[in-house]
């Protein structure tokens, strides 16, 4: 079976949000919804406090919660291990956002241009007729799906794609002669929130 | 974030969950409550109409509400497609099979359906069903909030206990209300009809009292449980708890019930009224408060602490 997942190299990583941006290109999310975002968090004491940054979007879990939870089979898994979402039949209970313990899931109450009072960006009306911004429905929950329709091509995650320091790596969890198993053994990523049960498909690295 | 950071209260669910969770379980109660006692004292099968009268509409406006919170109401039966998994969807099955045999029920009532109710085993079985049916109604919110792991508040066994409990102590208080109005519905029923309700009603309000204790000590156990039962005892939600749900909707009801005592069905008690009333109320309110003071426990790794909008 494969199951894909990613390790992410928080010692890599340099807090540049290129992953974030990324992601809101390629996906041409709304105003205020970020399928990838990192967060920051000071840890230790001064004068020995640093800064960690934590790049995070929809883990993928093995044991999905918000899998189970969706009353409609909206929220589904693909055979690699993908955790998706069929917008069709979205009812838009946000029972799912309720039980994911990473926040990865965002709630559509409204479509706002992104900024106020002004006319639609260049970049919003080329991605309302082309990149699939129609998709983007109201009512629905969304979250990132590991840019499925680019590894449908066989490309890479749009985040992995653009991260500027290769802190990001992507592969099949479940061969462990992939880059990312590798990984993974030789680094001793982590999960995070282990002790959840939810087994996540994305690996950190810890700084 | 600091470690002393605290967690958000989430938003994804508001007052239209609430209110959900406090009619669907008031008219099951009310349901639960009218079908026990006409299955055991057929004296009583007066309330058996009443809570049928009462229970169908606030279970109906209920869902409602429950449509109104919805992304796509118009997908609202889509709801049914995974009850092997979600407490969703299992509790879209309940209150479908709960309202199909209400209606069943109300069918047999009517003419010429009503020559169907000389039979009766048929209408024993129904009765019966109905309330199994409002007993599940009752019980899956508990379950339904319970199985979100993320929200300590939410993620206990006592929740199931507390929500079924409160329910039949507001289905029956919903009778209550009715029956001081018994003259305006005609309803035939034994003069110590009051009593005998006032009788598990006063039972019944301080069982729910423990199961309150026990559910906030419970909550407290984890750091984020212990910031809601804090929210909701000393922060923005006590004055709701305290005043709202414990001084009106728990120690009024029980107070109101001590003197009914003797008085007979078809009089307008207004302690009985106001007692009621506000026993709705505080069962309104304890929803309300729980669904509230939900919030999701911080993220703890690397040495941090990431706390999560409220709205994820």
């Amino acid at each position: 079976m494969v199951r894909l997942g990613m390790v992410i190299d928080l010692k890599k990583c340099v807090n540049c949000d290129s992953c974030t941006i990324a992601c809101r290109a390629e996906n041409a999310t709304p105003q205020g919804v970020f399928w990838s975002r990192v967060f920051r968090f000071e840890v230790g004491k001064y004068p020995y406090a640093k800064l960690v940054s934590l790049p995070m979007a929809c883990m993928h879990c093995r044991e999905a919660p918000c899998v189970d939870a969706c009353p409609t089979g909206a929220t589904y898994k693909r055979n690699d291990g993908i955790v998706t979402i069929d917008h069709e039949k979205c009812v838009g209970c946000k029972y799912c956002v309720i039980v994911c313990p990473y926040g990865s899931r965002f709630f559509i109450s409204s479509i706002n241009q992104y900024y106020a009072n002004t006319p639609l960006t260049p970049y919003e009306r080329l991605a309302r007729t082309l990149n699939g911004y129609k998709h983007h429905e109201e009512g629905v929950v969304e979250k990132c799906a590991f840019c499925v329709e680019r590894i449908d091509k066989g490309l890479e995650p749009a985040c992995v794609n653009s991260c500027v320091a290769y802190a990001r790596v992507f592969g099949d969890l479940d061969n462990p002669e992939s880059e990312v198993s590798r990984l993974i053994t030789a680094k001793h990523a982590v999960q995070i929130s282990p002790e959840l049960g939810t087994d996540p498909s994305v690996y950190y690295i810890p700084p | 974030m600091g470690s002393n950071a605290k967690p958000n209260l989430q938003r994804s669910w508001s007052w239209k969950i609430a209110t959900y969770l406090f009619l669907a379980g008031t008219g099951s109660g009310c349901m639960f409550a009218g079908s026990l006692a006409n299955l055991s004292n057929s004296d009583l099968s007066g309330i058996m109409r009443l809570a049928m009268w009462l229970g169908i509409p606030l279970v109906v406006i209920g869902v409602l509400f429950l449509m109104w919170d919805l992304g796509q109401p118009s997908r609202f039966m889509n709801t049914l497609l995974k009850p092997n998994s979600s407490w969703i969807s299992r509790g879209s099955w309940i209150l479908t099979c709960l309202l199909i045999l209400t209606f069943a029920l109300f069918g047999l009532w009517i003419w010429p359906f009503n020559l169907l109710s000389n039979v009766p085993v048929a209408v024993t079985a129904l009765e019966v069903l109905i309330a199994i049916f409002a007993f599940g109604t009752m019980l899956y919110t508990g379950p339904l909030l319970a199985a979100s792991k993320p929200i300590p508040f939410w993620n206990t066994s006592m929740l199931p206990a507390l929500f079924a409990v409160s329910a039949i102590v507001a289905g029956l208080e919903g009778i209550d209300l009715l029956l001081t109005l018994n003259g305006l519905l005609q309803v035939n029923l034994p003069p110590q009809t009051l009593a005998i309700i006032g009788h598990y009603v006063a039972i019944l309000i301080p069982v729910e009292m423990v199961l309150v204790v026990l559910y906030l000590w419970g909550a407290s156990q984890t750091p984020t449980g212990r910031f809601s039962s804090k929210t909701v005892l000393f922060g923005g939600l006590a004055a709701q708890f305290w005043v709202g749900y414990v001084v009106l909707g728990l120690l009024v009801p029980l107070l109101a019930v001590t003197f009914r005592f003797g008085f007979v069905a078809g009089q307008t008690i207004p302690s009985i009224t106001l007692g009621s009333a506000l026993g709705l109320l505080g069962s309104f309110l304890l929803r309300l408060i729980i669904v509230s003071a939900g919030a999701k426990r911080p993220i703890m790794t690397f040495g941090g602490l990431i706390v999560l909008p409220g709205d994820m």
